[in-house]
């Protein structure tokens, strides 16, 4: 407790994004400024299918964490997820207490998922019974908890991109309500062509991302960063315009002139007045869904790490379930 | 920090309303169900009561090269229920939806909040393994045939969970927000866990909460592949068991503190009391074999709600059917209940409707719900040898109960995601 209120401290982050493994790559690129590199998706016959990706580029080293027999066969996003998560807990792990995990994504493991469901169509009874449990959605969260030795509760959310809020929030209420230690709130995300297939129905062109995002939380008072603000989650309904839920999330926010804004890519003019700097993630690394917001998060936590602000806001737009940001400040 | 709206809606409790730790004592004041024995409470309390079994031959698509050939399909009635979803949202609502709203229909009009969903906040907290599984096989199929892109379009759009949950939302005017827990069987506990938590501790004044799952190729074919599927008939905790069936359906629940309830006079089915949940890790779809993350889960749920093992008339157990889980599950039991165990009465409901998967854990909640108000217990059918591992009083046979005050349900799913919830009948 610090001055009547408790403390929910960022004690680490770590990312995976089509610029590289890590918060360092992250960084350069978004310095940078430019779209990283994108590429065309091609079929099992080599055409061009004609949908763009950013894709994780491939490690320089073999990634040690692969050698757990959970994480051999997992999918992509669950081998981000992973890489994430040992990058926000780095050098912590002996001071993690009961560690509980919270993973948020929009698309699951689609590659796992159409390439069993193309087994089926082709021969159900020889489909494999290796790659179907990988498809379920809580399997990447199932290998980080197992990587990591933890026994506590873990709970996978489905949903757009403002459940990485969501999942921050309940991270948040677990502490204060002493049902955990520290909590690793991530997002992951895959790209597949059907991910792409299906986002070029709405929105022709769009470039698809992949990638991890993850902050580790606890209480303590001595970490650099803390949670200032999470708004609630401004679902949109029939009575409520995808409008009115930014509206509302950005009035509820707290931010203070000069914060700088990490927006996942949706907001349209909402912050068009706004006179801090204003970064839009999705624009260096393409549609990353649930993890846009996830590498908002850490984008604006390592700037407050670096001196660059104070406080610093992330605006989450989610494409159809509902709006949410989250207000870190530096702990002076 | 900035907490949630609900944070500052403090109201004044009773005594015997508030738990010794100081939370809300949260109790469930509408229910709605829609399994393979029907649409409805009452036609749901007769058969978990009478021990049907609902399986039959899966007709919902191509089983023919399959280990298994049945499920617990269930027959959607014939119309929506009466909703605000505009004619264009009706006919775009998929089975699982349907489902979804069909259970919630009938959660909503019991309660009495018809009409007063409206407002900043009412949590609406899901459970589902697959959503809307169904139209994303169909849109996998629409691609690779070039189908219309308007046609794909809809698909893609109906096939995301929160769509589903949207669609919840606009038919009853639930203003959210919207929480969708995906961890595989237990998905419905968790997310009547997670509403639970947020009614006790002040956080929200009511949630809305469930699970809902529908029968899809994919996922059957899964089972099927991992030969989990039973090829006679599923019999959990049979010495000679040989594996589930799947099922399909959904269970929602209002759940509010028990002090306003009681002011507005509702009809109170039985109180939330406890919560647990753990983590298995010891394979993706095998339990540890000696239930260590079950026990856990029981433990923590029971610890929450203050009540011993004694206590506890009844465990819906999780009791999938498979040789693995029930396994796991009766040493779990035992070594939670102890030198007790011989006294604890279990049945597995899974043999009559199958494993509902994402809905199993809310309809299960249905089924102690139900039993608590009946005062009785369901049988777990099929069984004529016992496994000896259940060193505990397996129901085998319908079973009057008028005892019963405290039960206990189980939900395990892949991944190692385990959930207990505590139930128990609220004296009038």
């Amino acid at each position: 407790m610090s001055g009547g209120r408790e403390k929910i401290a960022v004690c680490g982050a770590g990312v995976v994004t089509p610029a590289g493994w890590g918060v360092a790559a992250m960084r350069a690129a978004l310095a940078g400024g430019a779209p990283v590199e994108s590429q065309p998706f091609l079929g099992a016959d080599g055409t061009d299918l004609a949908f763009r990706r950013r894709p994780v580029p491939k490690p320089e080293t073999k990634l040690p964490f692969l050698r757990h027999p959970r994480l051999r066969r997992s999918s992509p996003a669950g081998r981000f997820l992973a890489a994430a998560a040992l990058e926000a807990i780095g050098d912590r792990s002996a001071e993690l207490g009961r560690l509980a995990v919270v993973v948020t994504s929009y698309t699951g493991n689609v590659n796992y998922s159409q390439r069993f469901y193309r087994e089926v169509l082709d021969d159900p009874a020889t489909a494999s019974p290796i790659v179907f449990p990988e498809t379920v959605f809580n399997a990447p969260a199932s290998h980080l908890s197992a990587l990591l030795e933890t026994d506590e509760v873990n709970y996978t959310l489905v949903g757009d991109e403002s459940q990485y809020i969501a999942g921050l929030e309940l991270a948040t209420r677990w502490l204060l309500d002493d049902e955990a230690d520290s909590v690793l709130v991530a997002a992951t995300e895959e790209s597949d062509w059907l991910t792409a297939s299906a986002l070029d129905l709405f929105r022709p062109g769009t470039v698809v991302g992949e990638g991890a995002a993850a902050l580790l939380l606890g209480r303590s008072d001595r970490a650099e960063v803390e949670v200032g603000c999470l708004t609630d989650v401004h679902t949109i309904t029939a009575n409520r315009s995808r409008e009115a839920a930014l509206r509302e999330m950005r009035g509820q926010l707290q931010g203070q002139a000069g914060d700088p804004v990490y927006q996942s890519g949706h907001e349209g003019a909402l912050w068009g007045d706004w006179d801090g700097v204003r970064h839009c993630i999705g624009e260096v690394f393409g549609e990353g869904f649930g993890v846009s917001v996830g590498w908002s998060c850490v984008a604006a936590v390592a700037s407050l790490q670096a001196g660059e602000a104070d406080s610093a806001l992330v605006s989450g737009a989610g494409t159809n379930q509902g709006c949410a940001g989250a207000r870190f400040i530096k702990n002076t | 920090m900035v907490r949630r709206r609900s944070l500052g809606l403090v109201m004044a409790f009773s005594a015997g309303d508030k738990r010794r730790d100081g939370a809300r004592r949260v109790v469930v004041t509408g229910a709605g169900i829609i399994s393979p024995f029907g649409c409805g409470w009452g036609v749901n309390a007769d058969g978990f009561r009478s021990g049907r079994v609902a399986l039959r031959p899966v007709s919902l698509f191509d089983v023919s090269a399959q280990r298994a050939r049945q499920a617990g399909e269930l027959t959607l009635p014939g119309r929506l229920p009466d909703t605000k979803l505009s004619a264009r949202q009706r006919g775009r609502v998929d089975r699982a939806t349907a489902m979804l709203l069909h259970a919630s229909a009938e959660a909503l009009a019991t309660s009495g909040w018809e009409g007063d969903c409206g407002g900043d906040d009412l949590p609406v907290c899901l459970g589902t393994s697959a959503g809307a599984m169904q139209l994303g096989q169909d849109y996998y199929r629409a691609v690779l045939s070039g189908a219309s892109r308007l046609g794909q379009a809809t698909m893609v759009d109906g096939y995301q969970p929160q769509r589903q949950a949207q669609k919840l939302c606009d038919a009853f005017d639930l203003p959210g927000p919207i929480s969708i827990i995906s961890n595989a069987c237990s998905s419905g506990a968790n997310a009547i866990g997670h509403a639970f938590d947020l009614v006790a501790k002040g956080r929200a004044e009511r949630a809305f909460a469930g699970g809902y799952d529908a029968l899809s190729r994919l996922v059957f074919a899964g089972f099927d592949s991992l030969q989990a599927l039973s090829t006679t008939s599923p019999r959990p905790f049979a010495a000679d068991r040989d594996g589930l069936a799947l099922g399909e359906g959904a269970a929602m629940f209002c759940l509010e503190p028990l002090e306003v309830a009681r002011r507005r006079g509702a009809t109170i089915y039985g109180e939330v009391s406890g919560y647990g949940a753990a983590t298995d890790r010891h394979h993706l779809t095998q339990p540890h074999p000696g239930g260590d993350a079950a026990l856990r889960s029981m433990t923590r749920a029971c610890a929450v709600a203050r009540c011993s093992s004694e206590r506890v008339g009844y465990i819906n157990s999780h009791g999938t059917g498979t040789p693995l889980n029930d396994s796991a599950e009766a040493n779990a039991i035992c070594r939670w209940a102890g030198a007790g165990s011989r006294d604890v009465r279990v049945s597995s409901t899974k043999g009559g409707i199958g494993h509902l998967l994402g809905g199993a854990g809310a309809v299960e909640t249905a089924v102690c719900l139900m039993a608590l108000r009946g005062g009785w217990l369901p049988p777990n059918v099929s069984v004529e040898r016992c496994d000896p591992a259940c060193d505990f009083d397996l129901v085998a046979e319908p079973r009057e109960a008028p005892d019963l005050q405290v039960a206990l349900t189980n939900s395990f799913g892949f991944g190692g995601a385990n959930a207990s919830l505590v139930l128990e009948k609220v004296a009038a």
